[in-house]
């Protein structure tokens, strides 16, 4: 219950800081600068290249160099469930030439694996983007709404739910979800999004729970039917799909975000510096252009609201963790 | 052939007795599913199983082959230890140092020296000379400028470049 | 049609479909670089065109990368992508014999007809065959891979045993890192680098690249036979008439498994080398330079660029992790894929149809005009060959993941390869197992998973049991026919070592 009020509160934090976030760009005329203290400013990206984090900071960088006025390379160190990455962005020189792109999950690597850096090996510096899950059947599953769903899911124990990954962020929100509603699931790891939606699209699973992105095309291609968005708002492209919010539903406060981090004595002008560049990118009519084409949103946090997010995130998959047995194993 | 072969199937066994051992503490499965460790125990039996055949099959067909057979065969194994080889494990050691050398000095600077040395090493004939230098020069230019300008790759940088 | 021929002949739409095909041969022949990279690091460059040339640019990447992968294969026994690691088994012995000409040439007309043929099929049923896509999950992906393993018997030369062994190393190999099913990280001894498992490429540029180089260096001052002049390019009539129904047949095979999720080029050249060996008259020649064995394996690779479109177009599925980045380029030009793509913006998909068999017959250009400049490698001394292929591979391996353990993962490879060599193992069956090992052993278990622990899940599903029995033949079948062998040749009192 705790949860909920806080998850409410969040969401309401979220929402209230993109505004925010909004009428500060408004606002404040950013000039690009040309006192960056390094020479150049290299951005690791531990998830896999081609991916949406890789395409979307591929996407800034032309606009963030402009204003820091070094050169930028952006670095994909995949692999690992993103631990190669994390671990090699930790031990980056900390003189504001090297930053880490900040996603959902370094937040489970230390639960689920012997993996020994946390968030705190890192300085927060803003987020840009986060998406948010949805609850997904396939189109002739005999239930069209949420309740029926949950119904026919407390009804009938086991009921299978495809993730994109162990102990990755869906995964933890498909626990939660279960364990809220009160049903037992059985969670059938996929790698990836698109397997975890063509797997449900099949009828292979009964239902998937990864990022509206993601099910997009399957939903639009009427193979999939979504009866459950865990955004904090309804969903511009599927307004008639209900709020997890609004059903009194836990697990708003699960989210895949897209940030930067810093390694961890990064010089604070240095994080104010790329903060900055971040806004100045987001608030380019090109880059608008692009996110609203693919569908991402802009979700813009400062540092502050950033670290507040990861805490919170951190406490519920350390939670579901422990209760899933994903605990701390190794060979 | 048959030695080599015979120390290739040990070591397999070695191998695979070490990985059967560590899959042993894994997890057990949930869910239904078979654990971590079951499939990889399972090919540890089968490469244990496949190496005892090798070794017994080849010893079989190295008992019935003739003395000729029997010599082609040993001189396999007897040219990797000889002075012919050397040539092979000089380059096999070069590699290693130059690939050391990239994470230490620096890419432009090993790969123009390690190509340059082993020219140099191999004894490239005279027409050529002009390409021992241009050679390596060229190649590590042009990766270079490939890797860093268009596919924004940053080669790794030790204290020279 | 008379739009979309005026769409295609646009000059900016010709040229990036040339330079995404110039683009992908050159990162398909380089060891160490793929399609994958190619795509990848292009693709910001296409936001700022127009939809066409942009798409088509990436295309060209592909149906190139796939092609250009068999030149290094079939010139100096190094495959430059994972799929032409079949390639090689072939192209390098008809190299040797000095037909270097004769082995591009059939590799050039094979990837431009496995190409095409790919294409006349998703462009006339694409929508009907897309949801081939939909019916392939965790069971039948296990089954294919299962299917795709029993290869290693017929891929693994004079000696069956030794071949097994290797396979099944390799499958040990693949199991390194951590395990999708229940994220426990396997056999890593500590280390994080080996959390992700032994990086594939790496893997096989080590095993056959360097380790060529170092086989090389033992007669490096015997040079290879010179190859014989050829004025013509294309393949002799004689070799068409023999490569022209493998082609058909590799290029259907591919096709269709390239419309799998999740399954390739890499996968699908092994599979139609593994049935054009079943179906000829003399399997016993394969592996020493024949015609037909360097066309199925190209024309099966190059089938898998239209197979992989087929969901990506019609469904929104993509077929392998090119056409995962291609889903990103499509929706950034307003073209979501799905049935109403085909309603709405059909002018659009049809130009994509035709700029993808144009890209096809880029690659045959450009096959066939650079022949002679390709042909020249081998002319080059050894000496001054092998250095600069070891800084490439060097370069190569680091640039996958901008890792410096990946590097000397290639290293330990090369040198593993060289003795592996020297023992009679053959290498193929190793590279097979490492794409494969992981997909069978995660899926069967992910199958579990959703059946709940039931096996009849495997034989309820016709797709799923049909590549079970098939792969359960195929290995059944050589290993009785091998004994058999063995008993004779014992009766006979053969001698053969």
């Amino acid at each position: 219950m705790k949860k909920r009020i806080f998850g409410t509160f969040l969401a309401a934090v979220m929402v209230f800081s993109t505004i925010a976030a909004g009428a500060v760009m408004a606002d404040e005329e950013l000039t690009p600068i040309d006192n960056y203290p390094a020479k150049s400013l290299q951005i690791t990206v531990p998830p896999s290249a081609g991916g949406g984090t890789d395409v979307l900071i591929r996407a800034l960088t032309p606009k963030m160099e402009e204003y820091l006025g070094v050169p930028i390379t952006v670095v994909n160190k995949s692999g690992g469930g993103c631990a190669i990455g994390y671990a090699a962005g930790a031990e980056d020189p900390a003189d504001g030439s090297c930053i880490t792109a900040g996603v959902a999950e370094l937040l489970g690597l230390p639960y689920t694996t012997s993996f020994e850096y946390t968030y705190h090996d890192f300085v927060p510096i803003c987020n840009f983007n986060s998406c948010y899950g949805t609850i997904c059947v396939p189109k002739n599953a005999p239930y069209d709404t949420i309740e029926d769903f949950v119904k026919y899911m407390q009804e009938n124990p086991g009921t299978r739910f495809a993730n994109s990954g162990i102990g990755g962020p869906w995964h933890i929100l498909a626990a939660e979800f279960a364990e809220d509603i009160g049903a037992e699931v059985v969670h059938v790891p996929c790698d990836g999004g698109g397997p975890a939606a063509t797997a449900c699209a099949g009828g292979n699973v009964e239902a998937v729970n990864v990022s509206d992105a993601e099910v997009k095309t399957f939903v639009d291609s009427d193979l999939l039917k979504m009866l459950l968005t865990f955004s904090p708002e309804r969903l511009a492209q599927y307004p008639d799909v209900p709020t997890a919010n609004e059903k009194g539903i836990r697990g708003a406060d699960v989210v895949v975000f897209r940030g930067f981090l810093g390694p961890k004595d990064m010089p604070q002008e240095a994080v104010d510096a790329v903060d900055a560049a971040t806004r100045y990118a987001l608030a380019d009519p090109g880059v608008q252009e692009f996110m609203a084409a693919n569908g991402f949103t802009n979700n813009y946090m400062n540092a502050e609201d950033y670290l507040k997010m990861l805490d919170e995130m951190d406490a519920v998959i350390a939670d579901q963790c422990e209760k899933l047995g994903l605990g701390n194993q190794d060979a | 052939m048959k030695i080599i072969s015979d120390v290739i199937s040990l070591i397999f066994i070695a191998i695979a007795a070490t990985f059967f051992g560590i899959a042993g503490g894994f997890p057990e499965g949930s869910d239904g599913a078979t654990g971590p460790g079951w499939f990889p125990r399972i090919m540890c039996v089968i490469i244990i199983v496949l190496s005892v055949i090798n070794l017994v099959t080849t010893h079989l067909r190295y008992r019935v082959s003739t003395d000729e057979e029997k010599e082609a065969d040993r001189a396999v194994a007897r040219r990797l230890v000889s002075k012919d080889n050397t040539i092979v494990w000089v380059s096999v050691v070069a590699t290693l140092l130059y690939m050391i050398g990239i994470e230490r000095i620096g890419f432009v600077v090993s790969s123009i020296a390690y190509m340059l040395i082993m020219s140099l090493y191999y004894k490239v004939p005279k027409i050529t000379k002009v390409g021992t230098v241009v050679i390596p020069l060229a190649v590590t230019g042009v990766l270079y400028y490939v890797f860093t300008n268009l596919l924004h790759v940053v080669l790794p940088r030790g204290i020279l470049i | 049609m008379l739009d979309i021929i005026s769409n295609l002949f646009q000059p900016a739409v010709l040229l990036s479909t040339l330079g995404g095909v110039v683009m992908g041969i050159a990162f398909g022949a380089m060891p160490g670089l793929t399609s994958t990279m190619g795509v990848c690091l292009l693709m910001p460059l296409t936001f700022g065109m127009d939809a066409a040339p942009g798409l088509l640019m990436l295309i060209g990447i592909f149906c190139g990368a796939l092609y250009g992968g068999s030149i290094t294969a079939c010139l100096i026994n190094t495959p430059g992508t994972p799929s032409a690691a079949a390639t090689v088994l072939d192209g390098y012995p008809m190299t040797l014999r000095g037909e270097a000409g004769r082995a591009l040439g059939i590799s050039t007309v094979s990837s431009f007809g496995g190409g095409i043929i790919s294409g006349v099929i998703m462009i006339l049923i694409a929508q009907r065959l897309a949801m081939i896509s939909l019916r392939f999950s965790a069971p039948e992906t296990f089954a294919l891979a299962f299917f795709g393993l029993s290869i290693i018997a017929s891929i693994s030369g004079k000696n069956l045993v030794k071949g097994l062994m290797a396979g099944c190393m390799g499958i040990l190999l693949s199991m390194i890192g951590i395990d999708n099913i229940t994220a426990f990280s396997r056999f890593n001894f500590g280390s994080v680098f080996l959390m992700k498992g032994l990086s594939f490429i790496p893997v096989l540029v080590g095993l056959f690249a360097l380790s060529q180089c170092f086989i090389t260096c033992e007669e490096l001052y015997v040079e290879r036979p010179k190859p014989k002049k050829t004025r013509n390019p294309i393949p002799s009539k004689a070799d068409l008439k023999r490569i022209i129904p493998t082609i058909i047949r590799g290029g259907l095979t591919g096709t269709f498994i390239g419309i799998i999720p999740g399954a390739g080029g890499d996968i699908s050249a092994f599979i139609s080398y593994d049935m054009e060996r079943r179906f000829s008259k003399h399997p016993e020649k394969f592996g020493t330079g024949l015609p037909e064995a360097i066309a199925a394996p190209e024309s099966s690779n190059n089938g898998t660029t239209g197979g992989a479109l087929i969901p990506l177009l019609t469904l929104g599925i993509p077929g392998d992790a090119n056409t995962a980045i291609m889903l990103g380029a499509l929706q950034m030009h307003n073209m979501t894929p799905g049935p109403s793509l085909f309603l709405t913006k059909l002018a659009d998909v049809h130009t994509i149809f035709a700029g993808f068999m144009l890209a096809n017959v880029f690659v045959l250009a450009l096959g066939l005009l650079g022949q002679g400049m390709f042909v020249k490698i081998v002319s080059i001394p050894k000496r001054i060959l092998v250095p600069v292929i070891m800084v490439m591979c060097a370069v190569g391996s680091f640039s996958i993941n901008n890792n410096f353990a990946d590097v000397l993962v290639m290293f330990i490879a090369g040198v593993v390869g060289y003795f592996l060599t020297k023992g009679g193992f053959p290498l193929s069956p190793i590279v097979l197992a490492l794409i494969l090992g992981q997909m069978c052993e995660g899926n069967f278990r992910r199958s579990l998973v959703m059946s709940k622990g039931s096996y009849a899940i495997f034989f309820q599903r016709p797709i799923c049991a049909m590549f079970l029995i098939l792969g359960t033949a195929a290995i059944i079948w050589p290993l009785v026919k091998g004994v058999r062998g063995y008993f004779k040749e014992q009766k006979g009192g053969g001698a053969a070592a």
